[in-house]
């Protein structure tokens, strides 16, 4: 269980070996890769789920776990930590719900006024009819002030990505003053991908319904530009809402910061991951969802692997309706000199296991 | 939760927690941190480390149960939070993590030699597990009594056995399926043995926020 120990044999992965498979899952001992193959086997296997959690019962009662005495006060420890978390996650909910609905108000009244000013312009861009321009502005000024947004409300809602049955499906609507409250350390483009990532969702539903192959490109335009050669990762919290594996194909193909990596020689990809990941682990929690960057980081990308693995970007999300941490990650293939494969990893921000695994094409 | 009535499963305690239940999630404390903090104490070997790695376990849990998914049982999850809970903070601590019982010469005093291992443990094991293990060959059994018991490093295993380290874990992992088979097919989970409820799998929280 120690992690100075060598990576357990690949024994463990051998077809029919699942009991092993699963021991060294249990302890931690599975690179990401594997970790991720095992959990899609999970999801959809419920008799390797039971041998699962009979092997952690088995482990318990081996290692007489359950024997332990905690030490004295460790409770009264436990609560003062969690006095300063609010009420958990139902305090959580009602605070993303309020903040969700203030969204809300200041989105409708950037909508309200942005259709008031249209509105005047088409009245003068036909020349005419004065009098009823007046009225038109008017209408829509009122129907502003009288909160007549009914209408506004689900197309803003459909607009931003919202789902509706979804109650912490926050859709970027988060209020600008708290958009520009300060970030440490998060990269400032994470409130331009805010709306961006937010529009993705019904974008990328419309393509799944009618099975086009483009439109891709959607995500990729609203992604914010290129970082620089010495750009730092980008640390992303933008409310961003995926429904199913193809809304994060097309979420995060062709992503600026995975582009710019891929190429690079191993040396510098090394040096690369190193202050990337340097500055992941070192980020504060993300300001809306409350997760730390570098919570998984070292789960995603395999401390014992050879090849260079470079964390371009990390993201708060809700994938598939849960809460998740979405890691890109560039690296090499085996014996290749340059970084020249790019994935997305999307995990569990709390047991880290990866919920899906999506390669992204080049370019 | 009712005072009365069968004890709640832990996927029931987790609901009510979410729906806002504090004392749900006390109970969810109660029933784990033992556990919890076994797991840490056998990663790090020191009561201190293995205390802050127990409270990030439950603060994790308390930030995001509702993360859980169902997929295996709420116990299981806890293991693998706990799990992870420990290499993140050994990472940020740069702290190597020690095997159960301190330094390492104190540690290869208290070694049993394989011919004695099982005498030194039957003992202190359940009878089920224990005829699980006399299942074993001599060598997966020692091993599994070597690390999971006693606490021994797989390196430790490694140099004393004269094998190779990977040669040690895969005794082990292999063993574990072993054990597990076997207590499964005798009915003998140790959950039900430690009168827990079993695991209500596919029941998900409701209380999902």
């Amino acid at each position: 269980m120690s992690p100075d120990d060598p990576p357990v044999q690949r024994h463990g992965t051998l077809p029919g070996d699942d009991g092993a498979l699963l021991s060294s899952y249990l302890d931690g001992e599975l690179d990401a890769t594997e970790t991720a193959r095992l959990e899609r086997r999970l999801d959809t296997d419920p008799g390797l789920a039971r041998r699962l959690d009979a092997m952690a019962d088995t482990l318990v009662a081996l290692r007489r776990l359950d024997d332990v005495d905690v030490p004295h006060g460790f409770s009264q420890r436990l609560d003062e930590r969690l006095r300063g978390e609010a009420g958990g996650p139902a305090d959580d909910l009602a605070r993303r719900r309020a903040r969700r609905a203030d969204g809300r108000r200041r989105t409708l009244a950037a909508l309200s006024g942005i259709a008031a000013a249209l509105a005047v312009l088409a009245v003068m861009t036909v020349g005419g009819f004065p009098g009823s321009g007046q009225d038109t502005a008017e209408m829509a000024l009122e129907a502003d002030a009288e909160g007549g947004a009914d209408g506004a409300d689900s197309s803003a809602m459909t607009a931003l990505g919202e789902d509706a049955t979804n109650p912490e499906a926050d859709g970027g609507g988060q209020p600008q003053q708290e958009a520009a409250a300060p970030r440490p350390e998060v990269d400032a483009h994470a409130d331009a991908t805010e709306a961006a990532g937010s529009a993705e969702t019904p974008r990328a539903q419309s393509r799944g319904e009618s099975g086009g192959e483009e439109g891709g490109g959607d995500a990729e335009t609203q992604r914010p530009a290129a970082a620089s050669a010495a750009s730092p990762p980008s640390l992303v919290d933008a409310g961003l809402v995926l429904a199913d594996e193809e809304q994060l194909r097309a979420a995060y193909r062709g992503l600026p910061e995975a582009g710019e990596a891929l190429g690079m020689r191993t040396a510098a990809a090394q040096e690369r991951a190193a202050a990337n990941s340097e500055v992941i682990r070192a980020a504060p929690p993300l300001p809306d969802s409350g997760l730390a960057p570098g919570t998984c980081l070292e789960a995603v990308t395999g401390a014992q692997q050879e090849e260079p693995v470079v964390p371009v970007r990390v993201e708060a999300l809700r994938y598939r309706g849960q809460q998740s941490l979405a890691y890109v990650l560039v690296t090499a293939s085996a014996g290749a000199s340059a970084l020249d494969r790019a994935e997305v990893r999307v995990v569990d921000p709390v047991s880290c296991v990866t919920r899906q695994l999506l390669e992204l094409p080049p370019g | 939760m009712s005072e009365d009535g069968p004890e709640p499963t832990d996927e029931q305690l987790l609901a009510a927690f979410l729906g806002g239940d504090q004392r749900a999630f006390d109970s969810l404390v109660s029933r784990y941190q033992r556990r919890v903090y076994g797991i840490c104490l056998r990663y790090f070997g020191d009561p201190s480390d293995a205390e802050d790695a127990a409270q990030d376990a439950f603060v994790a849990l308390y930030r995001r149960a509702g993360s859980f998914s169902g997929t295996a049982a709420f116990s299981t999850w806890m293991y693998r939070v706990a799990t992870n809970v420990c290499h993140d903070l050994a990472r940020r601590r740069a702290r190597r993590p020690q095997s159960a019982g301190g330094d390492a010469d104190r540690l290869a005093d208290r070694i049993p030699g394989p011919e004695t291992a099982d005498a030194s443990v039957t003992a202190e094991l359940d009878p089920g597990l224990v005829a699980a293990l006399a299942e074993l060959d001599a060598d997966t059994r020692d091993a599994i009594i070597l690390h999971d018991v006693r606490g021994v490093a797989y390196a430790d295993i490694a140099a004393r056995s004269g094998v190779a380290v990977g040669t040690v874990k895969s005794r082990i992992h292999r063993g574990h399926a072993r054990l597990a088979a076997a207590l499964s097919a005798a009915g003998d989970l140790p959950r039900e043995q430690a009168g827990r409820e079993p695991s209500h799998r596919g029941q998900r929280p409701t209380g999902r926020p």
